[in-house]
């Protein structure tokens, strides 16, 4: 059973096309703008949970996992909570600290459906016993299509991508042409339960990729369907609006009109996207840029229209994150070591080296080169970062790397978070646009909304 | 706003069984939003739900005091109204952690006729999702009255 939960937004301040404000969810409480990082393994989860309880990280209260890897990542520290306990006659002692963990920080969790398209997680998802018994039916299938190797490279690959194409159209279409639709209702509603099994905060519906408007029809009837799903014994609040958008409706302007008007015109308070592979800095994508303004413009507008009762989430937001946030998106999430990409990860060829170190006013991650050669100049000079604070030589920043680097990460996000707080409240959120032209990713300072003029 | 999002009777037809019924009281309750008396054949027209069904579910709503319902006579004919249990006010989440998953609300309902004060029983299921299991509602002029009937019921019971 899901849980309803009243969300409201108080205390708000706009500037222009950025808004901060308290957003509370039940009893949780998270500001307008916060950062969700992703996590996907018990290590990852354990690096935040420690960031978290010993940091100040007020723009850092929201955790995001994919469904199939809950049991890596939340559902340990819930079982932990309650059951560590130290139990004498009359005294009962609870892990407190991990209670007020789960109690505090607001959980967000995506059934990841995506993955059954975008094939770097499709074993993940066929696998784990918290993904509906349906989705990991159909992410063998998907699996089995693949041959072990491509023999004929170029031929067999588009064979396979339109048998896989046709399989996974094929299961959607099958679920929504039912009339009574009760195989795609017992789906909807087996994640949201299985969300809520993990303390979900916010219910996502199981949504399939849009790259179309036959997909956005199917998008609107799921999202529907799980909006009647969501108990009323409190208001219908934390049950969301979620779409996941292929990056090629991003060139399609009759889509994206379609989507905006969609967005307009439902009734939660929550509204999240999810665009594959968001790559708006690179060279040549004018008309994609044009059209995210466009949207952002759009979210800006509705929480206008909707008197400030809507809030914007974008996951996977990838090196957008900051233009994200300072253009209309109030939660924004990328995985905690910043990389998105949804294709399989292949470390460096180079052995031996560090990568991945975020430089946070070139909103970029510098590689090994560059590490090496701010060390040789002084080391890093990252206040409050206690990452950065043990690193005196190359070799003491190679111990634990892979730890550090997503710790400054999270604390990098968390520090530009408050920088555009800062910008918020001064009513100088120009300086955003600012920041982002003196960054790496200098061509997103397009696609900020209403900064035209400046 | 809910009724927006209506389901056809296929749609409904195909839920779960624990999600229809919590899906139907919902939609039920959502009727008596707006603040007038209901006829069941009014709730029937309005939600396009079978009679029995709104009548299983208007008494299980007037069991738990969400709604009350009044009966009129007009000579050998009779008509019953449902309407909204009065304006809620006061509402109190108790706080205290009670054995087992239960706990209670209070808050008081203002109607022209009397105040009284309602306490609604709640269980929390493994998930936290609350539902209402019983209610009690008593006016206020009997109210201590009824706390001292309590009060001396309950030491008797709990001394033995």
């Amino acid at each position: 059973m899901m849980k309803a939960q009243k969300v409201s937004i108080r205390n708000v301040k706009w500037d222009r096309p950025a808004r901060k404000a308290i957003i509370t969810i039940g009893n949780k409480e998270l500001l307008n703008l916060s950062f969700g990082p992703s996590v996907s393994t018990e290590g990852e989860m354990e690096v935040y949970k420690n960031l978290v309880g010993t940091e100040t990280l007020d723009h850092v209260h929201v955790v995001v996992t994919k469904l199939f890897s809950v049991n890596k990542t939340i559902k340990p520290l819930i079982e932990k909570a309650s059951n560590a306990a130290i139990d004498s006659d009359n005294y009962t002692m609870k892990n407190t600290y991990l209670t007020n963990f789960l109690e505090s920080v607001t959980i967000i969790i995506d059934p990841a459906t995506d993955s059954l398209e975008y094939e770097a997680h499709t074993k993940e998802l066929s696998t784990s016993e918290d993904v509906p018994f349906e989705l990991r039916k159909i992410a063998k299938k998907i699996l089995k299509i693949k041959p072990l190797k491509f023999k004929k490279k170029k031929e067999e690959r588009k064979k396979y991508r339109l048998k896989k194409k046709e399989t996974y159209e094929g299961y959607w279409r099958a679920l929504l042409a039912e009339p009574n639709k009760r195989k795609l209702q017992k789906l909807i509603s087996d994640t949201l339960d299985a969300e809520s099994k993990s303390n979900a905060d916010v219910g996502l519906p199981p949504v399939p990729v849009i790259d179309s408007l036959e997909k956005l029809e199917w998008t609107k009837e799921i999202n529907r369907i799980a909006l009647a799903y969501w108990p009323k014994n409190g208001p219908q609040d934390n049950c969301a609006t979620y779409l996941i958008i292929a990056p090629e409706v991003l060139s399609d302007e009759f889509l994206v009109d379609q989507i905006i008007e969609y967005i307009g015109s439902v009734d939660s308070k929550f509204i999240v996207f999810k665009f594959k592979n968001l790559e708006l800095d690179t060279r040549g994508k004018v008309d994609e840029k044009e059209f995210f303004k466009k949207l952002l413009n759009a979210i800006v507008q509705i929480k206008h229209e909707k008197k400030d009762e809507r809030v914007f989430v974008l996951l996977e937001a990838g090196l957008q994150f900051y233009a994200a946030a300072a253009g209309g998106f109030d939660i924004v999430s990328t995985s905690i070591s910043g990389h998105d990409g949804d294709w399989i990860f292949r470390p460096s060829e180079r052995t031996d080296t560090i990568n991945g170190w975020f430089d946070m006013e070139k909103l970029f991650f510098r590689n090994d080169r560059f590490i090496r050669k701010k060390l040789e100049n002084g080391g890093f000079r990252h206040k409050d970062c206690p990452a950065c604070k043990g690193i005196t030589d190359y070799a003491s920043a190679k111990r634990d790397w892979h730890d550090k680097k997503r710790i400054h990460y999270v604390v990098c996000v968390n520090q530009l978070l408050t920088r555009l707080y800062g910008y918020i409240d001064q009513q100088k959120i120009e300086l955003a646009k600012s920041d982002l032209a003196r960054s790496e990713v200098s061509n997103l300072k397009h696609i900020l909304p209403l900064l035209d003029h400046i | 706003m809910r009724q927006k999002n209506i389901l056809s009777r296929e749609e409904i037809n195909a839920m779960r069984p624990i999600d229809r019924e919590r899906y139907v009281q919902d939609i039920i309750l959502d009727v008596f939003e707006q603040s007038k008396p209901w006829t069941i054949r009014e709730i029937v027209l309005k939600t396009g739900l079978a009679r029995p069904t709104v009548t299983k579910h208007l008494h299980r709503l007037v069991d738990t005091q969400q709604i009350v319902s009044e009966t009129k006579k007009f000579g050998s004919f009779s008509v019953t109204n449902y309407k909204k249990t009065g304006i809620i006010e006061n509402r109190k989440e108790l706080q205290q952690k009670f054995s087992g998953t239960w706990n209670y609300t209070f808050f008081t309902i203002d109607t022209e006729e009397d105040h009284s004060i309602c306490i609604q029983q709640k269980e929390k299921d493994e998930l936290g999702a609350e539902k209402v299991k019983g209610a009690i509602v008593v006016n206020f002029d009997d109210f201590e009255l009824f706390i001292k009937e309590l009060h001396t019921y309950a030491a008797k019971v709990i001394q033995k």
